[in-house]
């Protein structure tokens, strides 16, 4: 079987596009298809970016209306976004702006190098689950899809960067589904499927956040795959603290929960892609709970692995101890 | 009754050997074994291993170039962007494989 693989930068990360030979009949070749989907990444990062002035999410933001109409893809990604919220019990919340910028993510960090993980974590406050915000202004979010109108409280602004990896990859994969099989790599968050993906489902790696190195793979062949970890965007504030990406909507201030990282399985890779958040801001014994359907890996502060659900019963090659 | 009093009179003469002589051959036999395997190994000739130092023929490799790599290198640059920053963005790869070679296999990690 032949593959076409292709890899670029999108969404200030890196992503990839695994596209075996066309099945059905009329398809276009591997290759172009995956230029096909590559260039509609790249204008979703345009149009949902909250780091350039020209997006869309942008426009919505700083609209002082209401309601404000939207095209269907910022429609998709609002609604996402509030549905995220809801599933999470307010745990992941795209109505935190305020507070991630407050905490020093003003600006795009691609390419920037993180602080490395070893370096944060012994000045890192005391461990505990994260809270779901108590306004919880995301149950104010409203999204019409026949009228193509958004409606959010006063002075909430939005930020889909959360879930909006998981729900282009699930969107691109459509372009795919009569190919023999593919894997749409949304930097970490993966939809995977294809008509011959079945009888030769993709061993995805697990990469531990410590060492870099690959220390579990599974094997999927159709839904999503996501991981949701500390270590990707972690920088030191002014006053000599660290702070990362991920929110604890509870305080506004970054969530250090216990677990590094999660890796979540779901039926496609916006529900991965959530669970996975969900998973590492519930902490440890709250992580079990989250991923005991779907299934799932968790890394601790200190380096040791845990597999939950169903991904205990699949075939682990790599897995094994780390330590930190 | 002749040939049977002839066979008993052999039995008779055929004697048991005895020990002494028996374990001293014995021991005399391993002894001149023993030093020529010795002088053998000694020589680097061990009847085991073989003669040391001799290199396995290395295989011949015959491989079939099955991908195709492009690198392009794009500089984007996002002036419109809020604080205005330049975003050097990675390269862009593409890789046509056959089932030959597989591609290498998709990775999760935190983003």
């Amino acid at each position: 079987m032949s593959e076409y693989d292709l890899t670029f930068p999108c969404m200030g990360c890196e992503f990839r596009l695994l596209v075996g030979d066309p099945v059905e009949r009329g398809l276009a070749p591997a290759h172009e298809a995956a230029a096909r989907a590559r260039g509609w990444l790249e204008a979703c990062d345009a149009r949902l970016s909250r780091f350039r002035d020209d997006s869309e999410l942008v426009a919505m933001n700083d609209d002082p209306a209401p309601v404000v109409s939207a095209r269907p893809l910022l429609i998709n990604a609002v609604a996402a976004a509030r549905w995220a919220a809801q599933f999470t019990g307010g745990l992941v919340d795209s109505t935190l702006m305020g507070a991630i910028e407050a905490a020093g993510y003003r600006e795009s960090l691609a390419g920037a190098e993180p602080l490395p993980l070893r370096e944060a974590l012994p000045s890192a406050p005391v461990r505990r689950a994260a809270g779901p915000h108590p306004a919880a202004a995301w149950r104010g979010i409203r999204v019409d899809r026949e009228a193509g109108t958004i409606a959010r409280p006063a002075g909430v602004r939005i930020d889909s960067g959360g879930v909006v990896k998981g729900l282009a990859a699930d969107l691109v994969a459509h372009l795919f589904e009569g190919y023999e099989r593919f894997a749409v790599d949304a930097a970490g968050d993966l939809a995977i499927g294809g008509v011959r993906a079945a009888g030769n489902p993709y061993e995805v790696e697990v990469e531990h956040p410590l060492t870099g190195e690959h220390v579990h793979a599974v094997p999927v062949s159709s839904g999503g795959i996501a991981t949701s970890g500390l270590n990707s965007r972690m920088w030191r504030r002014a006053d000599g603290t660290v702070a990362h990406h991920l929110l604890d909507p509870a305080t506004g201030e970054p969530a250090w929960t216990g677990l590094l990282m999660v890796t979540a399985l779901g039926s496609n890779a916006l529900e991965a892609e959530t669970l996975a958040k969900w998973a590492l801001l519930s902490g440890p014994d709250g992580a079990a709970r989250v991923l005991a359907r779907h299934g799932g890996l968790t890394v601790r502060d200190d380096g040791d692995m845990e597999l939950h659900g169903p991904m205990r019963s699949r075939r682990s090659v790599y897995l094994s101890r780390v330590a930190a | 009754m002749t040939t049977d009093a002839a066979a008993g009179a052999a039995k008779r003469r055929r004697r048991k050997p005895r020990s002494y002589p028996t374990i001293v051959a014995s021991l005399a036999v391993f002894a001149v074994v023993l030093v020529l395997l010795g002088a053998r190994v000694a020589a680097g000739h061990d009847p085991v291993l073989g003669v040391l130092h001799i290199r396995a023929p290395r295989p011949e490799i015959v491989r079939r170039i099955v991908r195709k790599v492009i690198v392009e290198t794009t500089v984007a640059s996002h002036a419109g962007g809020k604080g205005g920053t330049t975003v050097s963005s990675s390269p862009v790869t593409s890789v046509q494989s056959s089932g030959a070679e597989p591609v290498p296999a998709p990775v999760t990690r935190s983003s």
